[in-house]
């Protein structure tokens, strides 16, 4: 996907206020169809506000006899069809000439009349989509921060395996191991974070895997693994240890809740890797 | 809550309800007719620039799409769309300035029309004065008269990074300035 930017707001309001370029305008179909919802937002929000735009041309009303003729077409046209094929074009009525505009006062009471009812209905229209855009647009802005929060998250995590300066280990089973063991585990040295990959920890009914690093020649706990029920886990954690004394990771066999001491394992040491690099 | 009965009224239109239309006409027309009588500057062609707009309504209410935007910003487009081609057939043929009926683009409004209008549109038009001149003007020469983003920066003379920044942060301004709890 694209990467949303500041410009691709700028041709949201472009393309709202109907003044976008073509190349702008195949530019931002392509971004919109990735599904960027920051524009969506935008976009709909901007076309909303063209209705204040449209708000700033002085008050007029058309002739009344251009409802009548409105409506006399339509009856006379067959209408939308959801396949999208339009109803056969028919003539206009002719346009009538302006009659002469009443001068009476009942006339202009009528007309003053006429006029509130549609200003009220306006009204009451714009006090429904307050309420409803504002609702809509609260919604979209809290997915938005939290898919924005997901992003920046996983970014972090991302940086720590694409890291040039990244560390890797092998973890493999020792000898006490009972079952074939694989574990993996990169290290950023400059964030300290660690991602860890385990496969196939399945631990003997009453027992728990802890990890290790290995710090010199001292082990400290990194906590207990939680696996899936395929004994699959992918942990991600901070400050894993100072790489200029992190030698290698270590997994121990330990009771529910890990070893109590957590400078040394209680249990045995089952995987085992080196940190290279 | 009108939103969605303007929603329920374009599905009435769809299914050949003339009633419906006639509803939304009587509810967006106060609206829409100012527009398009700014661009046009000429009652007669006003009025049959809005007809063709309202049996477009009618004949394609299903491309409406509510992500989009509201149904008033949708009749809006199809109005302004209308007024604007009809602005270019008429430059095309050299008379864009000729034969019309004059009306300047600061004419007064109408003020019985005015009035009951919620004082809205002179609202709007304050707003819009204390936005910086140069965005004001981009602003309304998009809208009103239908230039391209690099239509208008030749004709103002600015890079046209920014008309493009100026059209967003005017319109911005404008929503802060009149936050839609307040449009009534």
């Amino acid at each position: 996907m694209s990467e949303h930017t500041e410009e691709h707001l700028d041709l949201c309001a472009a393309l709202a206020v109907g003044s976008i370029d073509a190349r702008d305008r195949q530019k931002l179909a392509e971004h919109l169809a990735e599904g960027c919802l920051e524009c969506e937002v935008a976009l709909r929000d901007f076309e909303d506000s063209t209705v204040l735009l449209a708000a700033s041309a002085p008050a007029r009303l058309p002739s009344a006899g251009l409802r009548d003729r409105v409506l006399q077409a339509a009856a006379a046209t067959p209408p939308a069809t959801s396949n999208g094929r339009e109803g056969k074009v028919v003539e206009f009525p002719a346009r009538r000439a302006p009659a002469p505009a009443p001068r009476t006062w009942m006339a202009l009471a009528a007309g003053l009349a006429i006029t509130t009812l549609l200003a009220g209905a306006w009204a009451l229209h714009l006090n429904g989509q307050v309420a409803k855009l504002r609702g809509t647009v609260r919604s979209d802005m809290d997915v938005i921060a939290g898919l924005n929060t997901q992003l920046t998250d996983a970014k972090r995590w991302n940086d720590v395996l694409s890291s040039p300066d990244a560390r890797t280990a092998s973890l493999t089973a020792t000898p006490q191991a009972q079952t074939i063991l694989r574990a993996r585990a990169t290290y950023d040295p400059r964030s300290q974070r660690a991602v860890f990959v385990f496969d196939n920890l399945q631990a003997p009914a009453g027992k728990v895997f802890q990890l290790w690093a290995i710090l010199g020649t001292q082990p400290a706990s990194l906590g207990v693994i939680q696996t899936d029920t395929q004994g699959r886990a992918v942990l991600e954690l901070e400050h894993v240890g100072d790489p200029n004394r992190l030698a290698a990771f270590a997994v121990s066999l330990e009771n529910p809740g890990g070893s109590p001491n957590p400078n040394a394992p209680s249990g045995p040491v089952v995987m085992m890797g080196k940190v290279e690099g | 809550m009108d939103s969605e009965r303007d929603r329920e009224c374009l599905e009435r239109v769809q299914n050949g309800d003339t009633q419906a239309l006639a509803e939304l006409y009587d509810r967006y027309t106060p609206l829409l007719y100012p527009v398009v009588m700014r661009i046009l500057r000429s009652g007669a062609e006003a009025e049959d620039v809005l007809q063709e707009a309202w049996l477009q309504v009618w004949k394609r209410a299903t491309t409406f799409d509510p992500r989009r935007g509201s149904v008033a910003a949708w009749l809006l487009t199809v109005a302004r769309t209308r007024a604007l081609d009809r602005y270019r057939s008429r430059a095309a043929r050299g008379r864009a300035e000729a034969k019309v009926d004059p009306e300047p683009l600061n004419a007064a409004p109408d003020p019985p029309v005015e009035a009951v209008r919620g004082q809205l549109g002179e609202r709007v038009r304050e707003a819009l004065a204390t936005l910086e001149p140069r965005q004001r003007e981009v602003l309304e020469i998009a809208y009103f008269q239908g230039l391209s983003q690099s239509e208008i920066a030749e004709k103002i003379g600015a890079p046209l990074g920014t008309v493009k920044s100026w059209t967003r942060q005017a319109l911005m301004r404008l929503r802060d300035l009149l936050p839609q709890e307040e449009w009534v």
